[in-house]
C-alpha cells in the first residue's frame, strides 16, 4: 500500500510499504477513507520529537471502513465505518476506568522509555514516535486499529467523513482544552493560537458558557477564521509589536479587560511558538537551534503572565521536553491553576458526535485543503509554512 | 518610543485606541457556503 513515511527532519515521502495485518486477535484493519495532517505532525516534520525512525508511517487522525477483524473482536464487523482516536487505550486499567484514556497504563509497549523521559508513560499513540509505542499511523491506504473494540467508534451513516474525522483528535482536544479551562458563565477566555485546535477551543468555550472570547495569533486568515466562524475578538501580535507605543499582547489584554486579565487562558500553540516578537521568544529560538533547549514556550509564559488572579491556564499545546524562564512567581502569587494533557478522546467522542448530529457544531468550517494522499508531502510544508491560507488539510487515500 | 503605561487611567485611555478587532458580523453560513465564506474572510489565498 501507499503511506506517508517520515525519513528525517523536513523529509516525508509517499512510500510503498507492506499492508498492515492482524497481529493480535483484538486488532482490526481499516481501509482509510479520510485522514488529516495535524499540527502536532509538524513537530515530527520539524524534528522536535525524539525516537522517530526512518520509514515510520505518520498520521493519528484517520477514519475508514473495517476490512478485517481479529477473532476476539466482537463489537465491530467488516463494512463498519469508524473513527479511530489518536490515543490508544486498553479500556481496563486504573486510568481507563476513570475515563483518563490518554494516560492508559497498558497501551504503550515502550513505556519504560517514556517513563525515563517523563516519570511515567502516557498511552501509546498512532504515528507519533517509538517512545509512544512506535505504532504505524493512518496517513496510509490501510491502518491497523489496536484493541479495536475499545479504540474505534462507529459513525452514523448520515454523518460525512469530513464531519466525523476531527473526532479522532482536534475537536475533542479543543473541547477538553475549554473544559480544562474551568470556564464559568460569562468568563472572558483568551486563546493563544488560531490553528485547528485553537479554533475548536474557541467554539467549545462558547459551548461551555464563555461571555467573551479573544483569539491571539499573527496569521491574518486564521484570525479571520476566529472572527467569522468563532465570533472572537482578535489580536494580531505582529501588528501590536509593530506599533510605536511599546505595547504588547499583555497590555492589550489588560486594556480589553479593565486591567483584570482574561479569566481563562488557553495555550493552543505549544512547543513551536513564533520565534520572534519578544526577548524570551528570541532566546528560546536560539536555544532550540543550538540544541541547548527543546521548546519555544513563549505562548505559555504569556498566558500565565496575562491570566487574571485565581484564573486558569489550560494547555492543549504539545510540549516536547524542558522549559526554562517559566514565570512560576506569577503562577504561584496569582494563585493560578494549570491543566493539561493529551486528550482523553474516548471520553468525548459520544458527546461531540451528538453535538455534530444536532448541529450544535459543524467542524468542517476549518477545512481549507482537500487532496489525495500523494499530495501529502507538499501539503505538510504548505501547512507548516502557513502558505495558501492553509488551516486544515484533509487527505483521501 | 512611547512606553505603554500600566496605570489604570492610561490603560483605559489606551483602550480607546482599540488595538484589537471585533468579531466579523457575517450572516450564518451553511457548509456548502463555507468556501465562499472563506474567500469573503480572506481565509484562503489559493495560488500564492
Amino acid at each position: 500500500m501507499k503511506a506517508l513515511c517520515w525519513h528525517g527532519k523536513n523529509d516525508v515521502r509517499i512510500d510503498t510499504v507492506e499492508d498492515p495485518i492482524i497481529e493480535s486477535p483484538t486488532d482490526a484493519i481499516i481501509r482509510v477513507t479520510t485522514t488529516c495532517i495535524c499540527g502536532s505532525d509538524l513537530h515530527l516534520l520539524d524534528g522536535f520529537m525524539p525516537t522517530m525512525k526512518a520509514g515510520d508511517i505518520l498520521g493519528h487522525e484517520c477514519m475508514g471502513v473495517v476490512e478485517e477483524v481479529g477473532s476476539s473482536v466482537t463489537r465491530l464487523k467488516k463494512g463498519d465505518r469508524v473513527v479511530v482516536p489518536f490515543t490508544i487505550a486498553c479500556g481496563e486499567c486504573y486510568f481507563c476506568n476513570r475515563g483518563l484514556t490518554s494516560c492508559c497504563d497498558r497501551s504503550n509497549p515502550n513505556a519504560e522509555k517514556a517513563a525515563k523521559a517523563m516519570g511515567h508513560s502516557p498511552s501509546g499513540l498512532y504515528g507519533y514516535s517509538h517512545m509512544l509505542g512506535g505504532f504505524s499511523g493512518g496517513q496510509a491506504e490501510y491502518a491497523r486499529v489496536i484493541n479495536a473494540d475499545f479504540n474505534a467508534f462507529r459513525v452514523p451513516d448520515e454523518m460525512s467523513d469530513e464531519q466525523a474525522v476531527f473526532l479522532t483528535d482536534i475537536l475533542p482536544t479543543g473541547y477538553m482544552a475549554a473544559e480544562n479551562a474551568q470556564i464559568e458563565p460569562g468568563d472572558t477566555v483568551a486563546v493563544w493560537g488560531c490553528g485547528p485546535v485553537g479554533q475548536f477551543a474557541i467554539q467549545s468555550a462558547w459551548m461551555l458558557g464563555a461571555g467573551r472570547v479573544i483569539a491571539i495569533d499573527n496569521v491574518p486568515e486564521r484570525l479571520n477564521l476566529a472572527a467569522t466562524f468563532g465570533r472572537a475578538e482578535t489580536i494580531n501580535f505582529d501588528e501590536i509589536h509593530k506599533g510605536d507605543d511599546g505595547s504588547n499582547v499583555h497590555e492589550v489584554l489588560q486594556e480589553m479587560t479593565s486591567g483584570r486579565g482574561p479569566d481563562r487562558c488557553i495555550d493552543a500553540v505549544g512547543t513551536e511558538a513564533a520565534p520572534h516578537g519578544s526577548v524570551d521568544a528570541v532566546i528560546d529560538n536560539l536555544k532550540v537551534i543550538t540544541k541547548l533547549g527543546t521548546d519555544r514556550a513563549h505562548a505559555l509564559r504569556s498566558a500565565i503572565y496575562s491570566c487574571r488572579k485565581a484564573g486558569t491556564v489550560s494547555v492543549p499545546g504539545v510540549y516536547a521536553g524542558l522549559i526554562d524562564k517559566m514565570p512560576m512567581g506569577a503562577f504561584v502569587n496569582k494563585g493560578l491553576t494549570m491543566k493539561s494533557g493529551q486528550t482523553h478522546v474516548h471520553r468525548y467522542v459520544p458527546l461531540l458526535m451528538e453535538k455534530i448530529q444536532i448541529g450544535e457544531i459543524d467542524p468542517t468550517f476549518i477545512i481549507t485543503h482537500r487532496a489525495p494522499l500523494a499530495d501529502a508531502p507538499d501539503l505538510y510544508k504548505t501547512f507548516r509554512d502557513k502558505e495558501d491560507g492553509c488551516v486544515k488539510v484533509v487527505l483521501n487515500p | 518610543m512611547k512606553k505603554a503605561s500600566k496605570s489604570p487611567k492610561q490603560r483605559d485611555e489606551n483602550a480607546k485606541n482599540k488595538k484589537w478587532q471585533t468579531p466579523m458580523d457575517l450572516p450564518h453560513a451553511t457548509p456548502s457556503e463555507y468556501p465562499q465564506r472563506h474567500e469573503q474572510a480572506n481565509i484562503t489565498k489559493k495560488g500564492k
